[in-house]
C-alpha cells in the first residue's frame, strides 16, 4: 500500500510540472503583454520600454524565464498583479476558501442525490422510475449551464425573492444560515449539471455488479434483500463510480468558474475571469497552475479511495 | 428408501423475453430426493438444469422470471408459496448453493473470514463475531483448507480456483443443510482438483447426512458420484432412473448419446462419437418430441405427439414414444 502511494506521487511530479511549462508557454505565446498596456495608455520612450523589460525580467529567453517563474512559485512568490501592484499570492488567498465552500458543497450535494436515484434506478431498470431519472439527468447534462444559472436567478432571486442573487454572505454580515442561503442557487446549478453523470454511471455499475455470482451467493446465503443491494452490490459497484467521481473534479471545477461568475461569488473563478479581462498575467498562471495542482491532489486522493475499496490493488 | 427430503411436483418456469412474450425454461419438471441421496441432474447447456437449480431456490430473478405452474415441497411445505422472508430462512439454513465459477461466486471485496462469520450471524443474529470466526475457521478445516486462520484474513482473489471451491463448500455446509444444491461445482477446475472436491464433497455428504442435487453435463462425475439420474433435454426431464440403471440400460436415444460420446481409456473408441446440433432455442421448439431435430431413431410420429414422461420399468422413467418398444 506505502508502495502504491509513493508510485502514485512521484507520478504525479512530472505531471504537475509538465502543466506548469503548458501554462507558461501559452501564457507568453498569446498576444500583448503588460508592457504593451502601459505603452498604450500613454508615451513609453523606448529607453524606458527597455528598462520595463529588464525591470519585469522580460529581456531574458523564455527558458530561464519560466525557471525563474517555477523557482519563485515553489517558494511560495507568485509575483506582482500587474493589476492592482500586490502580490499575487495575497489575492488569490483569499479566494480559496469560497472556490473550496462552492466546489465541495457542490460536489458532496450531487453524489448525495445522484447515487440514491441511481441506485433506484438500477433497482427497477426500465421503470417509470428509472426514466424519470433517466430524463432529468439528460435534460440538467444538456441544457447549457449559465442559462439554468439566469432563469433560476431570475424566478428565485428576482421574482420570487426567495433568495440572494450575488455573493457569499450578506453585506450586512452573516453566520453559517445566510451562508447557506448564498449558497443555494449556485449549488443547485451545479447538481444539476453534474447529477445526471453520476446518475448514470451508478445506475450501469449497479446493473453490472447484480449480475455477478457473488451476489447470488450472497441471496443463496440467505441474507436480507437491503444486505445484498448495500454490502454486496453497491460497495462493488462504488469502485467505478469513484473512478467516474475523479474524471469528473476538472469538469466541476471548470463549470464552477462560471457559476461564480454569474452568482458573483468570491471565489478564485471570478478573479481569473477577472485577470483574463485585464491580462494578468501572473495571477491568471498562478490561479491555472493551483487548480491543476488541487486536480491533481484529489485525483490522488481518489486513487488512494479507490485502492482501499478494491483489495486487488492495495494487495498487489 | 429413506424419508424423502424434497419433492418437486410438474415445475415450469416461464421467462419474460418483451413486455407480452413469455417462454417456457422448464415444463412437467418431477422429481424427489431422499435424505442422503445424491441425485445428479444432467443435460447439455441450455437445458434447463441449472433453471431447475435455481428455482429450487427462488434464486431466479422476479423481473424476469416466473414459476407458472408446480410445486417445490421441501418437508412438505410448497416452498412456491412462501413469502420472501420465509424463504430467506430457508436458504443457507436447510438448503444451501455453491455455484460454477468459484472465480466469481466469492465477493471480491470482503475477507474470505468476513463472508463465512457473515453467513452465521445471518442465521443467528447473537452470535459474537467471535464465536463465528472461530467456527468459520473449523469449517475451513474441515474442507482441508491448510492454515485456516491466515486463509481467513486473505481476499477471494489470493486464493486458487480449487480452495475458492473449497471455501464455497464450507460456507455452504456451516448450517449444517439437509439439501447441497451444487450447480456444475467442478466445472471450472483442473481434472486434479475436480477429482479431490469430488471426493471432499462425497465424504462430508456421508459425515453430515447431506442430500445433494448435483448439477453437471459431466458423465463421468455422474457416475463417481451420483445414487439417482435425471437427464433433461430442452427444458424436460427425459429420462429418470438410478445409476446403475441409467449406465446400463439406458433407453431415451439422448441418453445413449451422452453416454456414447464419453471417452473410455479402457477401450478403442475409434472416432469421438457425438449428438449431432445443439438444444434448439426455446423460441424454435419443434413440434411433437422436442429431440426429434437430432434424434437418430426419429420418426413420423415424433413429429406430431409430445411423448410423456412414462415408466416403463420399476423407478425408470422415459420420455419416448418409441421406448418400450424399441
Amino acid at each position: 500500500m506505502l508502495k502504491y502511494i509513493l508510485k502514485r506521487l512521484l507520478q504525479a511530479i512530472p505531471t504537475f510540472l509538465i502543466i506548469t511549462i503548458a501554462v507558461f508557454v501559452l501564457s507568453n505565446a498569446a498576444p500583448g503583454s503588460p508592457v504593451d498596456l502601459i505603452k498604450a495608455a500613454g508615451d513609453l520612450t523606448p529607453e524606458a520600454e527597455q528598462e520595463l523589460r529588464v525591470q519585469l525580467g522580460l529581456d531574458k529567453p523564455v527558458a530561464v524565464r519560466y525557471l525563474i517563474w517555477l523557482g519563485d512559485m515553489l517558494h511560495g512568490d507568485f509575483g506582482t498583479s500587474t493589476r492592482t501592484n500586490q502580490p499575487v499570492w495575497s489575492l488569490v488567498q483569499e479566494r480559496i476558501g469560497p472556490t473550496l465552500v462552492l466546489t465541495l458543497t457542490s460536489l458532496v450535494c450531487s453524489l448525495l442525490i445522484a447515487i440514491p436515484l441511481g441506485i433506484m434506478a438500477s433497482l427497477r431498470p426500465y421503470s417509470i422510475w428509472d426514466t424519470v431519472s433517466s430524463f432529468l439527468a439528460f435534460l440538467g447534462a444538456s441544457t447549457p449551464n449559465f442559462f439554468v444559472a439566469l432563469v433560476a436567478l431570475y424566478i428565485f432571486a428576482v421574482k420570487l425573492g426567495l433568495l440572494p442573487s450575488m455573493g457569499m454572505y450578506s453585506s450586512n454580515g452573516g453566520g453559517l444560515g445566510d451562508l447557506a442561503l448564498h449558497l443555494v442557487l449556485p449549488v443547485s446549478i451545479t447538481v444539476i449539471r453534474m447529477m445526471g453523470t453520476y446518475i448514470k454511471q451508478t445506475r450501469g455499475s449497479m446493473l453490472d455488479v447484480m449480475n455477478e455470482e457473488y451476489v447470488k451467493t450472497a441471496r443463496a446465503k440467505g441474507l436480507g434483500e437491503g444486505t445484498v443491494v448495500i454490502k454486496h452490490i453497491l460497495r462493488n459497484a462504488l469502485i467505478p463510480i469513484v473512478s467516474c467521481i475523479g474524471l469528473n473534479i476538472p469538469y466541476l471545477v471548470g463549470g464552477s468558474t462560471v457559476t461564480e461568475q454569474i452568482f458573483g461569488w468570491p471565489g478564485m473563478g471570478s478573479l481569473l475571469v477577472l485577470s483574463i479581462n485585464q491580462r494578468d498575467y501572473n495571477v491568471i498562471m498562478a490561479i491555472t497552475v493551483l487548480i491543476a495542482a488541487a486536480v491533481l491532489v484529489v485525483n490522488l486522493l481518489i486513487d488512494l479511495l479507490y485502492a482501499y475499496l478494491d483489495p486487488k490493488i492495495r494487495l498487489d | 428408501m429413506s424419508e424423502v427430503i424434497l419433492e418437486v411436483e410438474n415445475l415450469q418456469v416461464k421467462f419474460r423475453v418483451s413486455k407480452r412474450d413469455m417462454l417456457t425454461a422448464i415444463q412437467d419438471v418431477s422429481f424427489r430426493v431422499h435424505k442422503k441421496e445424491i441425485l445428479g441432474i444432467v443435460g447439455e447447456s441450455g437445458c434447463g438444469k441449472s433453471v431447475t437449480a435455481n428455482t429450487i431456490l427462488r434464486l431466479l430473478p422476479s423481473q424476469t422470471s416466473q414459476i407458472s405452474n408446480g410445486k417445490i415441497l421441501f418437508h412438505g411445505q410448497d416452498l412456491v408459496q412462501l413469502s420472501n422472508k420465509e424463504m430467506r430462512q430457508i436458504r443457507g439454513d436447510k438448503i444451501s448453493m455453491i455455484f460454477q465459477e468459484p472465480m466469481t461466486s466469492l465477493n471480491p471485496v470482503y475477507r474470505i473470514g468476513d463472508q463465512m462469520v457473515e453467513m452465521y450471524r445471518a442465521k443467528n443474529k447473537h452470535m459474537s463475531k467471535k464465536e463465528a470466526w472461530q467456527k468459520a475457521i473449523h469449517m475451513l478445516e474441515m474442507v482441508d483448507i491448510p492454515s485456516p486462520e491466515q486463509r481467513m484474513k486473505d481476499y477471494p482473489h489470493q486464493l486458487s480456483g480449487g480452495m475458492r471451491q473449497r471455501v464455497m463448500i464450507a460456507m455452504a455446509l456451516s448450517a449444517r443443510p439437509e439439501l447441497l444444491i451444487a450447480d456444475e461445482p467442478t466445472t471450472a477446475l483442473d481434472v486434479t482438483i475436480q477429482a479431490q472436491v469430488l471426493q471432499l464433497m462425497k465424504q462430508l455428504q456421508e459425515e453430515m447426512d447431506t442430500a445433494i442435487l448435483l448439477i453437471t453435463h459431466d458423465m463421468g462425475v455422474v457416475a463417481e458420484m451420483a445414487d439417482t439420474v435425471m437427464v433433461m433435454y430442452a427444458g424436460e426431464v427425459v429420462e429418470y432412473a438410478d445409476v446403475t440403471t441409467i449406465f446400463n440400460r439406458p433407453l431415451h436415444p439422448y441418453t445413449r448419446g451422452l453416454l456414447a460420446s464419453l471417452t473410455r481409456a479402457d477401450r478403442d473408441m475409434g472416432r469421438l462419437s457425438s449428438i449431432e446440433g445443439t438444444v434448439p432455442p426455446l423460441s424454435q421448439m419443434p413440434e411433437g418430441c422436442r429431440f426429434n431435430t437430432r434424434c437418430p431413431d426419429c420418426q413420423a410420429a415424433c413429429k406430431e405427439k409430445a411423448p410423456a414422461l412414462l415408466e416403463v420399468e420399476p423407478n425408470h422413467m422415459v420420455r419416448c414414444l418409441r421406448c418400450g418398444k424399441v
